[in-house]
């Protein structure tokens, strides 16, 4: 009897319990997002402004190894000088093979690529030599090598000092 | 009129759930893709040349930052502390070159490096330039002691800095046998420069 009643009451405990956990279910309940999405707006709003978008790229070089005393020996008729000038203008001229150089042209951005490419394509073996003012700004040479970059051309190139003979003859191209 | 009524009780709660989902899906994003800049980046304001062509990004670590600005200065700093504490001997320190003994350095007055006109790092400045190559081989020979890895190097030119001051810069790294780095740019993103 005893156990009866305990397996009956036992029964009426699941069951009062099972009724209760219905009814908790049941009511259901709201959170007031509001203050949530405003945290999170704030936060968005914060990491929007401090993300820096456009992220600075980087142009590579590589330089010739080796001493300074070593001379690399080259035909005059596969260099094409490019000289750039106090004020920024860009000298361009060819090497002849008996040791001179054709008269400069002077050249925008655009025919210095043009010209490039044309002899490029002409002569494999051609070598650029740069030779950059001491006082000409950054910026126009990292024009002219972006130039040299663009154009479908072998890019072998060198930079080299500025002398005195170079001078004059960016005076014939009008400083 | 009672109909009114009864259509105002009835104000909807309108369910943001799906609204939050997208706005932490943003958030997440721009939490992942946020890069903070380098102190140095602040410390020392230059305007980058524009250039068009290459597509390669700056590396983000073991980097040897080269930063020329208008006035000829060079300075060169790491981004690991460490490197920076035993090179120097101190971790915020920042290393200062002026190549060309004609003109002043820029950095003397606070005001020419930054808009803030003052310095957050102070600058070990380097008057002779066997010491100045020195620092750049010690700060490799550190790096590969501490981190393990080789630095990469990148020159950081303002575009009004005189080509005299990155020729030189050139020829000490050409001596300290760093043949590869890299000139640091902005993408170009209109062709006006063509018709210059």
């Amino acid at each position: 009897m005893a156990s009866v009643e305990q397996a009956d009451g036992g029964s009426e405990q699941r069951g009062r319990k099972k009724n209760k956990w219905q009814k908790r279910k049941r009511l259901g309940f709201h959170i007031d997002m509001t203050p949530y999405v405003d945290v999170i707006m704030l936060l968005l709003t914060f990491f929007i402004m401090t993300s820096t978008l456009n992220q600075p790229q980087v142009m590579q070089i590589n330089l010739p190894k080796g001493d300074e005393n070593t001379t690399v020996k080259v035909d005059m008729g596969n260099v094409v000088f490019i000289r750039i000038s106090e004020k920024g203008n860009i000298g361009l001229s060819k090497g002849k093979s008996d040791g001179t150089e054709e008269q400069p042209i002077k050249v925008n951005y655009d025919q210095l690529r043009q010209y490039l490419e044309g002899w490029g394509t002409q002569n494999k073996d051609m070598i650029m030599i740069l030779k950059f003012h001491r006082k000409a700004k950054y910026d126009t040479m990292i024009s002219i090598l972006d130039e040299i970059n663009r154009a479908a051309i072998e890019k072998r190139y060198s930079f080299s000092k500025m002398e005195e003979p170079d001078l004059r003859v960016l005076e014939a191209i009008g400083g | 009129m009672p109909a009114v009524k009864k259509r105002r009780r009835s104000a909807q709660a309108i369910d943001m759930t799906p609204y939050v989902d997208v706005i932490m899906l943003i958030l997440t994003f721009f939490i992942l893709t946020a890069q903070f800049k380098a102190e140095l980046a602040e410390d020392i304001q230059v305007k980058l040349p524009n250039s068009g062509n290459d597509t390669t990004r700056l590396p983000e670590r073991n980097v040897m930052t080269l930063v020329i600005n208008k006035f000829g200065d060079i300075f060169a700093d790491v981004d690991n502390i460490k490197v920076r504490e035993d090179v120097l001997g101190d971790p915020i320190g920042l290393a200062a070159f002026h190549p060309d003994s004609t003109t002043q350095p820029g950095w003397n007055n606070p005001a020419n490096l930054n808009d803030k006109g003052e310095m957050k790092r102070p600058i070990v400045a380097f008057d002779d330039r066997e010491k100045f190559k020195k620092l750049l081989i010690d700060f490799r020979l550190s790096s590969k002691s501490n981190v393990g890895k080789d630095l990469r190097i990148v020159v950081k030119g303002d575009k009004e800095a005189d080509i005299g001051a990155v020729q030189d810069l050139m020829d000490i790294l050409k001596e300290t046998k760093n043949t590869r780095f890299a000139f640091v740019t902005d993408l170009e993103i209109d062709e006006s420069k063509e018709n210059k």
